[in-house]
């Protein structure tokens, strides 16, 4: 189906290493080279072990989230995502230790206790999630001991987070540390009872730009209630309550099936994959969900809502597809359910995917990615800018779905660019999302701009 | 200025050496300068006639490393032979390779470093970047082993010899290894056996400093044995070494050549009786 991208020209950008990593898609039946450390000296767009455990917890609203460690790892990732709250907005201050060198030769511990006595004094959380850093997890700091004392005496849970950047050279490594963390903060404890409900938990959801509302209210509309999202717009007592839930939706995947594989286990509530980016995307979601719960009446309502959204887009795609059909579209996104949703959504409005790919995609998502695509579509695992950029030019690329990383590349290389990323402040979910989605590639694929900087770098067109 | 740098096996008696070394160089009316680099900070102790000077990095702790002056951390022990004691952690916590860093850079903003001769006497087992610093940065040219003929010695002796090699491959290094010191432990045929791991890793042996009662007699009186028995053949065997270290001039061209761990089983088993 695949096959490894062969090396061209002696001035060829790409690392020798790194061909595995880079597939065609096609006849040919090569696997891709994924799930493994970055390659030193390929200035992944990756992020840090660190990072990938802050973007997935740092949403829950009225935590505290203290990093341990200098305070460049607390004010890179400050307020990383869009992710938006209904009540407090504890988790948009980014608390940090500030280690400094004499914190490093003497040890953090006394300083982390300290920080900890504080913000509960100042903030009085019902839960802090502490993170530890490269050096912290260096010098040894037993954060696991210091929030075990914390938490029994202050009586809530200080949850430590594993999240040193050296363990690995994949942030997934953080994104299990995240699930790990949030697994202890949902496991009721000795004595404890939850209810059990009717209700659902929605995972790898993290209501950026208000997304989880959206979603919340088709659910509602349904007959469905939310208990909570992990993590978007999550209280801590809503997330202490979910092992009563009826059912798991799983979106993002990859920072979310192992807490969903957990939850199965220990608690028995199943759980479905679920994309809610597109409009096809979104009404399959619901139809699935409203087949899980099994009720007529849900099933009535899920349609009439289904075939009211639909209609409208539709009719914004059929008048954008006229302009957008044939243009070249490359996707490099975090996550491999976000590619799977961007493909699908360009496809509809009769684009080309010529590139594609993710940071973090599994052997499997890969030869499903596979499979959606067309003969010829180049598929990076792991990339970096000068493979982004290779291939931006080689594939005559129109527009680029991707993060913030990509971006500038894209805008240079006088292609139009779609920000995906997380910390977007308005929503590209549901129907409504999958409208301005197709808004947004309209006007920044047609824009007349990128035609002066085409011609300035001896045109592609 | 002379800067020189005794490492060593844990207990094999650096501070006793370093102590004494610098009583007998101060009789030649040369300004001495000792540094203990170890979270132990008991490498000056029989300078200081007993007492325990408070660490670079205790004030570090307590004041904040902008409002430290030299007289707080620098003091004049015996024949005016300057102490300065680095300190380091509790056990079990933070970091002491740090330590060390940081008191170096301390020492340097503080224009501390100075004197005709300066000894650092460093933890035994480089375990990390930091304890190798007084080797680096152009601080120590010379490094003296310390060790007895018990095998771990002169394997943990080796070891730092591994050190020096590496270090003299860089540019702009000027560490060497001025040379072994065995401070004997009353092993069988030591000063053969100490003698030939000296020539076999492209060194010598400086001195062969005898078991004595007398080190531990002035020890508990709380002084070194140049000042508590300046006539004892002990003390004359220290001068010896502060001479011998005195004439030696840093050869950069001289590289050492650390042993395999198997040639120096061999060697320790040549010299024991059966």
């Amino acid at each position: 189906m695949q096959e490894v991208c062969p090396l061209t020209t002696e001035t060829d950008s790409l690392i020798a290493e790194r061909r595995e990593s880079i597939v065609t898609s096609g006849k040919h039946k090569t696997s891709i080279s994924c799930t493994s450390d970055s390659l030193a000296g390929s200035v992944s767009q990756r992020a840090c072990v660190f990072c990938g455990a802050r973007v997935v917890l740092n949403p829950v609203t009225d935590a505290v989230h203290l990093v341990h460690g200098p305070i460049g790892c607390a004010s890179y990732t400050y307020d990383i995502r869009g992710s938006l709250s209904s009540g407090t907005e504890t988790y948009r201050k980014s608390f940090s230790t500030d280690m400094k060198e004499r914190d490093v030769i003497f040890g953090g511990e006394k300083k982390l206790a300290a920080c900890i006595d504080e913000l509960v004094e100042k903030y009085n959380p019902p839960a802090i999630f502490v993170y530890s850093t490269c050096v912290v997890g260096m010098i040894g700091d037993d954060i696991v001991a210091v929030c075990r004392e914390a938490s029994q005496a202050y009586d809530i849970d200080v949850i430590p987070v594993e999240s040193s950047g050296f363990i690995s050279g994949n942030k997934v490594v953080g994104y299990r540390a995240a699930g790990e963390a949030l697994y202890k903060l949902i496991t009721p404890k000795d004595g404890e009872f939850v209810d059990k409900t009717r209700k659902l938990n929605f995972l790898g959801e993290y209501n950026l730009g208000g997304e989880k509302w959206v979603v919340e209210r088709y659910l509602k509309e349904m007959g469905i209630e939310i208990n909570v999202a992990m993590t978007g717009d999550a209280t801590v007592e809503a997330l202490k309550k979910s092992s009563g839930s009826f059912l798991n939706l799983v979106q993002c995947t990859g920072s979310m099936h192992w807490l969903a594989n957990r939850m199965e286990e220990d608690f028995s509530i199943p759980y479905i994959d679920i994309n809610f980016f597109g409009a096809d995307n979104t009404a399959e979601s619901l139809r699935k969900i409203a087949e899980f719960y099994d009720d007529p009446e849900i099933t009535a309502r899920t349609e009439a809502l289904i075939n009211r959204e639909i209609a409208a887009v539709r009719e914004v795609n059929e008048k954008y597809r006229k302009k957008l059909a044939g243009k070249r579209a490359a996707i490099y996104v975090g996550g491999a359910f976000k590619a799977f949703a961007i493909i699908r959504q360009l496809q509809d409005l009769g684009m080309e995917i010529v590139l594609t790919g993710t940071q973090t995609g599994k052997k499997e998502e890969y030869e499903r990615m596979g499979r959606l695509l067309s003969e010829g579509t180049v598929i990076i695992d792991d990339a970096n800018p000068a493979e982004i950029e290779k291939f931006l030019i080689e594939k005559k690329v129109d527009v680029m779905a991707g993060g913030v990383k990509e971006r500038f590349l894209a805008y240079k290389l006088g292609v139009g660019f779609i920000d995906h990323n997380h910390d977007r402040k308005d929503g590209l979910i549901g129907f409504e999302g999958a409208v301005r989605f197709i808004r947004e590639v309209h006007a920044t694929t047609c824009s007349p701009v990128w035609k002066y900087l085409r011609e300035e770098r001896g045109g592609t067109e | 200025m002379k800067q020189i740098a005794l490492y060593g096996k844990g207990g094999i008696g650096k501070s006793t050496t370093s102590a004494n070394l610098s009583a007998a160089l101060s009789e030649k009316s040369l300004d001495i300068l000792q540094i203990g680099c170890d979270p132990k900070h008991d490498s000056t102790r029989m300078l200081m006639h007993g007492e325990w000077i408070p660490t670079v990095l205790d004030l570090v702790r307590e004041k904040g490393e902008n409002n430290i002056s030299v007289d707080e951390i620098v003091f004049e022990g015996y024949n005016g032979i300057r102490c300065v004691e680095a300190g380091g952690p509790e056990p079990g916590i933070g970091c002491a390779g740090r330590g060390i860093i940081a008191t170096f850079q301390l020492l340097e903003k503080l224009e501390a470093l100075y004197g005709d001769v300066i000894v650092y006497d460093v933890l035994g087992d480089v375990v990390c970047g930091g304890f190798a610093m007084p080797m680096r940065e152009g601080y120590a040219q010379e490094v003296y082993l310390v060790t007895s003929g018990d095998f771990m010695a002169l394997y943990a002796a080796n070891n730092i010899c591994k050190a020096i090699a590496r270090l003299s491959r860089r540019t702009k290094n000027r560490c060497t290894l001025g040379g072994v010191i065995c401070n004997s432990s009353n092993v069988e045929n030591e000063y053969e056996l100490v003698n030939e791991f000296a020539e076999r890793i492209n060194s010598r042996l400086v001195a062969f400093i005898p078991r004595s009662p007398i080190v531990r007699i002035s020890e508990v009186n709380r002084k070194t044995v140049i000042e508590y028995a300046p006539d004892s053949e002990q003390a004359d065997i220290y001068r010896n070494l502060a001479e011998k270290i005195m004439q030696t001039e840093a050869d950069k061209n001289k590289i050492p050549v650390p042993m395999e761990m198997d040639e120096l089983e061999a060697l320790s088993l040549k010299y024991i009786k059966t």
